[in-house]
């Protein structure tokens, strides 16, 4: 058993090898004459075994009908070859959108297939390993037809586009043509949010001055205030002070509770995967309370804001960490 | 990765297909199996018509079950309970249609399809009609179409002619390659013996009793056509013999004993007066008949026996072609061997005593045997004989003795059989010889068509001189006392036929018609039906006559080459993977000429921000360039540059082609 589940992964090894060199990955993917494979179907197999049959009855009967008959199908069967190859030839893939996820969920690609020319194209099947569905695309009318292929994301980070086969019966069934499809595309497994329920470490508590309830901002004018070493010169207001022997400041507030700061070095007991993990769900926390916050990774910083693009961008960030785009 | 498609219910479009092509392929089976049988099976694609209308899908596996037996049982019961050709047919039958009762998945369907396509095929083995080929081809375009619309989208009602246009055009594309496979692909000898389907003999028998041609001479159906390669005799000789009748019991002529079979001299085949091509219809029987003595069957496979008659190898069950070399001359060469005299003597011990002693009388008193034939014609003549078809039935121990004398009414087997019986008695060697006469010839295609009604029945003496000579003592009847309408007599009388054929021809279209469908079944059979290994390899030597084995290989290639190039022109296959839009091209042939000056674009990256980084290393072309990338956005992105596209396009091209 060992040895053929050796050999099986040797082949599988071999195989994976063979086709990355073939079709080395790109951002479009036109389906030429050489990347096009074709055998029969398991259809197509017993349709062999059915011109058997008939094979037999024109040669015992030396039926010479039958045989014209016969001869037709073997040469409908020959011209349905170029039926199907000619199905795929000349469709060209790209992935036009790509759909992050946290990681344990999926992401998706938003592949578009394309075909030149006036031929339609029928039951043309986008599939992979790696994905759980199968996408049925027919080009009659449409030149074009944009399907989403949604890929789970085991881990982390970068997930590139995976290797896609698209592959067509049409129009017998009785033969399969095939082309593997390889996008340069990936699209980002943010980091599960999971809340490990620990508090900060003592760095935060130092900072407790912006635990306050009002915290200095820049918004809203408050009061005068005398200075304090410290504070900007913009801030001072050269009127008032003029008045009087002391430097008067304008102090503004935030009306919003205080900034969050969601910070690496906060967390310094966790490993990396699971510190990440911990940010992702203070960050999704954060964004529902509708709070500002920032993110601040090692040589990293997000200032504090809010809203749906700063919290993708938060993922984004969060998701990268610590990896190099694939290319 | 799972065929999940496969488990895909199908949907309308293709059921409507389906049950068209079901009810095309069940149809023709009405000629070799029962009709009601086959009325009971047409109603399952009906029922699935109706299931679909009702959107009704599933039936529990107990009444499906249950179909199956009642199914098998009535096969049993409509007398399918041999092992035979025809009840494994029925069999096949069945499931084609009680697949109906199942919910199908794309799979399903697939395999109906191929059982539909074997079940065509099984029509060409109960008849090789060009009708029956039409009806095939419809068959084929139906299951062909709904292959392909399994795997389109469901079109909806009015849909169910879009996967018509690919069929069609599948068939006829592929027809070139069928044809070049046709002649060019050996076919193989049976492989095994199998059950013949039972097919009726048609036509003569070897047995024959006087009153057994009449039910022939009533059908117009087609024996066999003739055509001459050459001469051809007058119309009066055409008594083409297929039996020879030796043995007579007082009832019944058989053949006798067999005998052996007979070749000839080389110089008797150089001397052959007529060459003629034979084509045999179905008979079940192995006789084909020929004219006069044939001396060399040039094809088709069969021998020449004893008795001067030509046997095919195997029963003719289907439209079989014989290539024959006859001559007329030869009677006188053959000598009547001791065992032939015997045979050609030999009488019932008694019986039909009167019929004998006549004979005897008459005989006495001629001078010579030439003498006492033309006496006995010449009674036939004078006396009260009749020819009609339907004479009074003879049942008798001395038939022939009531037939004579006392009746005096019957056809030509009665006049034969008598004949013989005749000469026998007074010891001249005779034998009654079956076939047929005369025909009806087609002048504009130059064959003779002979038709069931043409059978005949004659005989032959042997005279020492002579040889066997031919006699027909029918027509020796006096033509004012033949009671049958003319149509009937015609079919003993040739000549009168093909006269009066000839004056309707005149004025009747229809005769026409016939005559030019006729003319077709000829070349249909002649030339697509018939043709078989001999006829493959005949043509290829015509094609290639002395030619070296390599330029033949050649021819071959070249013609499956030539072929391939169609397809792929035809198909589109040949297209350059380019862009075909002429702004495309243009583009293309910009980023080349930017190329040399070592600027590529980048995957992704637009035009404008292309031709940006190109100003900058190529600042004397700025103008350009700008203007270059301005035309091209207004060109692809704004209705007024659409509007005068040409313009935009010419101006383009130049301001490349200056680059």
């Amino acid at each position: 058993m060992k040895l053929v589940d050796n050999g099986r992964r040797l082949w599988q090894r071999r195989r994976r090898r063979w086709i990355d060199g073939r079709h080395p990955s790109q951002p479009k993917n036109c389906v030429g004459m050489r990347s096009i494979y074709i055998l029969p179907s398991r259809m197509g197999l017993v349709f062999l075994l059915f011109m058997l049959f008939i094979f037999l009855l024109a040669a015992n009967y030396q039926n010479a009908l039958i045989f014209a008959l016969f001869f037709w199908l073997v040469a409908l069967a020959v011209l349905n070859l170029h039926y199907t190859h000619n199905n795929l030839l000349g469709l060209s893939l790209s992935c036009v959108a790509v759909r992050h996820g946290f990681a344990g969920e999926t992401v998706a690609f938003d592949i578009e297939i394309s075909r030149r020319g006036k031929r339609g194209r029928f039951a043309l099947m986008l599939g992979g390993e790696e994905t759980a569905l199968e996408h049925r695309v027919d080009l009659a009318e449409a030149a074009t037809q944009t399907v989403t292929v949604a890929v789970p994301a085991q881990r982390r980070g970068y997930v590139t586009c995976p290797q896609l086969t698209l592959y067509t019966l049409y129009p017998l069934g009785i033969a399969r043509a095939w082309s593997y499809v390889r996008l340069s595309a990936y699209a980002l497994a943010y980091p599960s949010p999971v809340d490990a329920e620990i508090v900060r470490e003592s760095a935060t508590v130092l900072e407790g001055v912006e635990h306050s309830q009002v915290s200095t901002g820049v918004s809203d004018f408050e009061e005068l205030r005398s200075y304090v070493p410290g504070d900007r010169l913009s801030r001072v207001h050269w009127a008032a002070s003029s008045r009087s022997s002391i430097l008067q400041v304008k102090h503004f507030v935030d009306p919003v509770a205080q900034d969050e700061w969601l910070r690496w070095e906060d967390y310094g007991v966790l490993p990396t995967e699971a510190r990440l993990q911990h940010l992702m769900y203070l960050v999704q926390q954060t964004e529902q309370q509708h709070q500002a916050y920032g993110l601040e990774l090692p040589d990293f910083q997000l200032k504090p804001a809010q809203g749906p693009a700063h919290f993708q961008a938060c993922c984004e960030a969060l998701a990268r960490y610590g990896l190099k785009a694939p290319t | 990765m799972s065929d999940l498609t496969a488990l895909q219910t199908i949907h309308r479009t293709t059921l409507i297909w389906l049950i068209i092509s079901q009810l095309l392929v069940l149809l023709p089976f009405v000629q070799s199996h029962s009709l009601w049988l086959v009325l009971l099976m047409l109603l399952c694609p009906l029922w699935r018509g109706w299931a679909l209308h009702r959107s009704l899908l599933t039936i529990p596996a107990a009444a499906k079950y249950g179909t199956l037996l009642a199914g098998l049982a009535l096969l049993y019961v409509s007398g399918y309970q041999r092992y035979s050709f025809d009840t494994m047919v029925a069999i096949v039958l069945l499931g084609f249609v009680l697949k109906n009762l199942e919910t199908w998945g794309r799979r399903d369907a697939l395999v109906l399809v191929f059982t539909g396509y074997f079940l065509s095929a099984v029509h060409f083995v109960y008849s090789q009609a060009p009708w029956q080929a039409g009806f095939t081809f419809l068959t084929l375009l139906a299951l062909t179409c709904c292959a392909i619309s399994l795997y389109r989208s469901d079109e909806g009602r009015g849909g169910v002619m879009v996967s018509l246009r690919p069929a069609l055009q599948m068939l006829l594309l592929s027809l070139p390659l069928a044809l070049l496979l046709f002649v060019l692909v050996p076919r193989l000898p049976p492989l095994w013996l199998i059950p013949q389907h039972s097919q009726a003999t048609t036509g003569l028998s070897e047995e024959i009793r006087p009153g057994d041609i009449a039910s022939l001479v009533k059908s117009d159906k087609v024996a066999f056509r003739v055509n001459f390669l050459g001469d051809m005799p007058p119309q009066e000789q055409w008594y083409w013999r297929a039996l020879v009748f030796q043995h007579f019991d007082g009832k019944s002529w058989t053949l006798g004993e067999p005998l052996p079979a007979l070749t000839f001299s080389q110089p008797a085949i150089e001397q052959a007066d007529y060459h003629y091509q034979l084509v045999m219809q179905e008979s079940g029987q192995q006789w084909v008949p020929a004219l006069d003595t044939p001396v060399k069957l040039l094809q088709g496979k069969g021998s020449i026996r004893q008795q001067r008659i030509l046997q095919s190898r195997v029963p003719i069950n289907s439209v079989m072609g014989f290539e024959v070399l006859s001559n007329t001359a030869l009677p006188q060469q053959f000598k009547l061997r001791a065992f032939e005299r015997r045979m050609a003597l030999r009488l019932p011990r008694s019986g039909n005593e009167k019929l004998r002693r006549w004979a005897r009388d008459l005989y006495l008193s001629s001078n010579s045997n030439t003498e006492f034939i033309q006496q006995v014609l010449n009674h036939i003549r004078q006396d009260n004989f009749y020819y009609t078809l339907t004479p009074p039935t003879q049942q008798s121990e001395s038939s022939l003795d009531e037939f004579w004398f006392e009746v005096q009414q019957g056809f030509c087997s009665h006049y034969a059989s008598a004949f013989v019986f005749i000469m026998r008695s007074v010891g001249i060697p005779a034998r009654m010889v079956g076939g047929y006469l005369g025909g009806r010839y087609n002048a504009a295609q130059g064959y003779i068509t002979v038709r069931q009604m043409d059978a005949h029945a004659w005989a032959e003496v042997w005279l020492p001189e002579e040889g066997w000579q031919r006699v027909d003592p029918t027509a020796a009847v006096a033509p004012e006392r033949v009671r049958e309408d003319l149509s009937e007599l015609f079919a003993d009388t040739p000549q009168l036929l093909s006269e009066l054929a000839g004056r309707a021809s005149s004025f009747k279209p229809l005769y026409r018609l016939q005559l030019w469908m006729d003319n077709f079944e000829y070349h249909w059979q002649r030339w697509v039906v018939q043709f078989d290994e001999d006829s493959r390899m005949g043509l290829i030597n015509r094609l290639f006559a002395q030619r070296h084995l390599l330029e033949k290989v050649l021819w071959i290639a070249g013609a499956f080459a030539l072929l391939t190039v169609f397809w792929l022109v035809l198909l589109g296959g040949l297209r350059r993977n380019t862009e075909s839009r002429p702004i495309v091209k243009v583009l293309v042939r910009l980023e080349k000429k930017l190329s040399k000056r070592g600027l590529t674009r980048d995957p992704g990256e637009g035009l404008a921000a292309f031709l940006r980084r190109a100003e900058q290393q190529w600042p004397e072309r700025q103008d350009e360039l700008r203007r270059l990338v301005g035309l091209f956005y207004q060109l692809e992105y704004t209705p007024a540059g659409r509007a005068s596209a040409a313009e935009s396009l010419r101006e383009i091209k130049c301001l490349v082609k200056a680059l």
